[in-house]
């Protein structure tokens, strides 16, 4: 996930903010760029990117890198003022850009469609996005397949069937191995919007410790604090 | 490039048959999953249009199969539906499509979006 950066740049502070909080949240590496330079010379060195350019800014773009590959893997337009005309955001599109959302898009479908652009542009690198694993290896969670697997006496034991919530606490933890994750956080990052009690949460930890066996042992409980998923040797 | 229509409505079928025949495409189109399966287990093609409701075997069921199966898993899919709530988007993208786009379609947008997923998917030669 490192070695791949979500670059954002529009003349308001809006949507970029709540979009990268979003992201960010979800594991991402996010930039907010603030300058045309700032964004041409963040794409043009370090980490592969995925960048997403208010279409009032679409020429601050280097000539020709719309539709390119190298170290910008796609390039999404958003309208950072309104609606545009769907003529407007088909030239766009046939002229390189690989695709086109508007700022009121939910932050989730926007994740997926920079998944979605990923796996064409970088397939490996999508892969690695779709699962998370422990430094070990011994444990691996698919959250495009929702399936974890296990590692134990030599073999791999399949653990099918989670629920969206178990699989993306499991994720949030193995993810952040070894670092507290508060409790706050991963209501914020599993529920988004809704409102959960901290109960809710311990409950479903529970339920997760139960369906991964021995491995349940790895997430420990910080009490006042959160969770921290810790392999034992 | 050939296209593959998967829509049960014979009136949305033709005018997507159409849109993409006047650009120049190669289209074959099917009025149900089972038959769209079928039709690309025989023939196959380049890229996918599916309608998301559909009898007998849904858009989204049609998807998953091509997902699983080592010969399609690569093909890019767009998804066509009236639901266009986010969590059916996202039931749709988790399923492995590449486009969800809500009806009615624009012609014009519809096959630009048609064109640069072509063009992602390597496949930009009509």
């Amino acid at each position: 996930m490192d070695n791949i950066q979500v670059l954002m740049i529009s003349r308001g502070i809006e949507p970029c903010r709540s979009w990268a909080a979003f992201l960010a949240r979800r594991g991402w590496n996010v930039r907010i760029c603030h300058s045309g330079g700032e964004l041409r010379q963040a794409a043009g060195c370090g980490p592969l990117n995925l960048v997403l350019l208010d279409e009032t800014l679409a020429g601050e773009l280097p000539a020709g890198a719309a539709g390119k590959r190298g170290p910008t893997a796609a390039v999404i337009l958003f309208s950072g003022t309104g609606t545009l005309p769907n003529k407007k955001i088909a030239e766009y599109l046939q002229g390189g850009f690989d695709d086109f959302v508007g700022s009121d898009i939910d932050p989730r479908i926007l994740e997926a469609k920079l998944l979605v652009n990923l796996r064409w542009a970088l397939p490996a690198a999508a892969r690695t996005l779709e699962e998370v694993r422990s430094r070990s290896g011994r444990i691996r969670v698919n959250k495009s397949r929702r399936i974890v697997f296990l590692k134990k006496n030599g073999g791999c034991l399949e653990v099918p069937g989670l629920t969206r919530i178990q699989l993306e606490i499991l994720a949030l933890l193995v993810g952040r191995e070894g670092a507290v994750v508060e409790r706050r956080f991963i209501v914020e990052t599993v529920w988004r919007d809704k409102e959960v009690n901290f109960q809710n949460v311990d409950k479903h930890v529970e339920l997760l410790r139960a369906r991964l066996g021995c491995f349940g042992r790895n997430i420990e409980t910080v009490y006042g604090a959160g969770y921290r998923y810790r392999e034992t040797k | 490039m050939k296209i593959l229509v998967a829509e049960d409505d014979d009136i949305f079928r033709s005018l997507i048959a159409a849109i993409l025949s006047e650009a120049g495409y190669e289209v074959a189109a099917e009025p149900d999953g089972l038959r769209a399966w079928e039709r690309l287990n025989g023939e196959g093609a380049d890229l996918c249009v599916f309608d998301v409701d559909m009898p007998g075997m849904t858009g989204i069921e049609l998807l998953k199969r091509l997902r699983s199966d080592a010969r399609f898993c690569g093909l890019p899919v767009i998804m066509l539906t009236v639901k266009a709530l986010v969590e059916d988007q996202l039931t749709g993208y988790k399923a492995g499509a590449d486009e969800y786009i809500p009806k009615p379609i624009e012609a014009q947008m519809f096959l630009a979006r048609v064109a640069a997923l072509a063009r992602k998917a390597g496949k930009g030669s009509l």
